[in-house]
């Protein structure tokens, strides 16, 4: 009886094209669940095949993201409910809470900072290392400063704020608790297992994933905007928070934090062919100038000058080819 | 792929085959289907802002143009679509289906413009016929092609209007244009597109409700 069933009867059934015993087929057909995953398959086909109108995704895809941001604040999925803390102590972190408030509005609010935050800071031309009590590593970076909860900092949320830049390494605990690094311009990383750099200075922000998996959020105009980033990438955000490149880098030569690592800084395709010249005697050519002139921003992990072209060739979309000893960049 | 889903949806007319390949399982008819969601399903996990965004990409057109006709008008069709999603979005049931999202999403959509219909026929219905309040539980019909039959019957309805009077009533519905619009541009007066419109709504509700309202009496029946 099901043999009967197929593409063209269902396509037929939903052109109102069936006869009344032929619906009951379909009635008994989908009572399979298999089937009615099959019927909503066809059923996608056939829409898309027909269309009534043509719809303009991209609006609705863009009220998701008010409707998101604003009144539809999500519940919370699973994995970021991590700790529970027993009732009592919960009781008791409110009182806390509570008390905090009394003592932040009596003082004006200007002490808020030193009593909820313990602040580490490094001088100029000073590197700090610091293990958080989740032994979390940081490396902060000159000038840099880093403020960690005093309290309640890895029980229900693990949240720095970090001005400047630091390295992260971050420790990966058994509830998969998420490490967020905020940042004064409303921009965040939310960090899923990894070790990644934040550079946030007021003329721009920047981050940088060595491994792992981080998500970046940040404002720009109202839209809250995220996106996920991958090792080796590099996301820029200017004082607009637009997002300015995502890129990826090269050599060990002035390398910051760590070795193995390329930093770029507004380096030009052009220059960055220089560099490879140098350092690994490989002849890069770009004939287009403006794709000579586009610039790289960032540092990266790669392990050899091959993988760093094929980031770079990624990048820019290019296509690289060999003609002797020499690599010809051009545009896709 | 989404290259490919962009190119099928412009594809208003192509051929079963030109559309199969964008489909990734549907050739073999009675394989596993859910494997086509993978990307989607990760993404949802990973971020499900960006999840949801990959969602709306895939189905937002097929359910709106599913929906629209139950519901006849384009405005009431996305905001069914556009609520299902939220509601998808805000209840993390991304966590809890097991079928795949595609199924969810219709399904949903189907019983939602069900309902709705229902709901706006009660609504325009004479005091006695039915009593005036909302429909307190969604319903869903006992058998899946009781959504066809009754989205069938809204096309008929609208098919069996004259033709002048129907191209108003799309217009209008369809293409949520306003009245002074729709009279500048078929050169009536606003009136006539009101008296139009009006006989038009009637016909089509009249020849719903004798057939569809019956059945929600019988769900008022049962909720008391």
């Amino acid at each position: 009886m099901n043999a009967t069933i197929n593409k063209e009867f269902i396509f037929n059934y939903l052109a109102g094209k069936s006869t009344a015993l032929q619906k009951q087929l379909v009635d008994d057909w989908m009572k399979q669940p298999a089937h009615e995953e099959l019927f909503y398959q066809w059923l996608v086909e056939y829409e898309y095949q027909q269309p009534q109108y043509l719809t303009q995704v991209d609006e609705a895809i863009h009220r998701f993201q008010d409707f998101a941001e604003g009144k539809g604040a999500r519940y919370p999925t699973e994995s970021e409910i991590q700790v529970l803390p027993p009732v009592r102590s919960r009781k008791w972190a409110w009182g806390v809470a509570a008390s905090l408030a009394l003592v932040l509005t009596a003082s004006g609010l200007i002490f808020k900072n030193s009593i909820v935050y313990q602040t580490y800071e490094s001088a100029v031309g000073e590197t700090k290392t610091l293990i958080l009590s989740d032994s979390t590593q940081v490396v902060l970076t000159a000038n840099s400063s880093l403020k960690v909860p005093r309290f309640g900092f890895g029980r229900e949320t693990r949240e720095v704020f970090l001005t400047g830049e630091a390295n992260f390494d971050v420790s990966h605990q058994a509830n998969n608790q998420r490490f967020v690094v905020r940042t004064e311009r409303g921009v965040e990383v939310v960090v899923l297992g990894t070790e990644f750099t934040v550079y946030a200075r007021p003329e721009k922000s920047k981050v940088i994933l060595n491994r792992g998996k981080v998500q970046l959020r940040y404002r720009e105009g109202k839209a809250q905007k995220q996106i996920m980033m991958k090792p080796g990438e590099l996301v820029m955000l200017d004082q607009d928070n637009h997002l300015e490149q995502q890129v990826v880098t090269q050599t060990d030569q002035n390398a910051p934090l760590k070795d193995r690592r390329f930093i770029f800084d507004d380096t030009t395709l052009a220059e960055f062919a220089e560099m490879m010249q140098e350092s690994y005697g490989i002849r890069v050519e770009i004939q287009d100038k403006s794709l000579a002139e586009r610039t790289l921003v960032g540092s990266f992990r790669a392990e050899n000058p091959e993988e760093l072209l094929g980031i770079v060739s990624r990048i820019f979309n290019v296509e690289i080819t060999k003609s002797g000893d020499t690599l010809l960049l051009t545009n896709k | 792929m989404y290259q490919g889903l962009d190119g099928r949806r412009k594809q208003t007319s192509g051929t079963l085959d030109a559309l199969a390949p964008a489909l990734s399982a549907p050739a073999k008819e009675f394989a596993p289907l859910t494997d086509d969601e993978l990307f989607i399903r990760k993404n949802l996990e990973a971020d499900p802002r960006l999840g949801l965004e990959l969602l709306y990409k895939r189905y937002y057109q097929p359910l709106c143009t599913h929906a629209v006709k139950f519901v006849g008008s384009r405005e009431v069709a996305e905001d069914l679509v556009s609520e299902i999603f939220f509601d998808f979005y805000i209840q993390n049931k991304f966590l809890e289906i097991t079928t795949s999202y595609r199924l969810y999403l219709f399904r949903t959509v189907r019983n939602r413009a069900y309902n709705y219909l229902r709901w706006d026929l009660s609504r325009k219905a004479e005091l006695t016929e039915v009593a005036q309040k909302p429909i307190l539980k969604e319903q869903q019909p006992d058998q899946i092609s009781q959504y066809e039959e009754l989205y069938h019957d809204v096309e008929e309805a609208v098919n069996r209007l004259p033709v002048e009077r129907r191209r108003i009533y799309l217009m209008r519905k369809f293409d949520g244009m306003k009245y002074q619009e729709i009279a500048d541009e078929l050169n009536l007066s606003v009136k006539t597109v009101d008296v139009q419109l009006n006989r038009a709504n009637q016909f089509v509700r009249a020849l719903l409700r004798e057939k569809w309202l019956l059945n929600l009496l019988v769900c008022f029946v049962s909720l008391v």
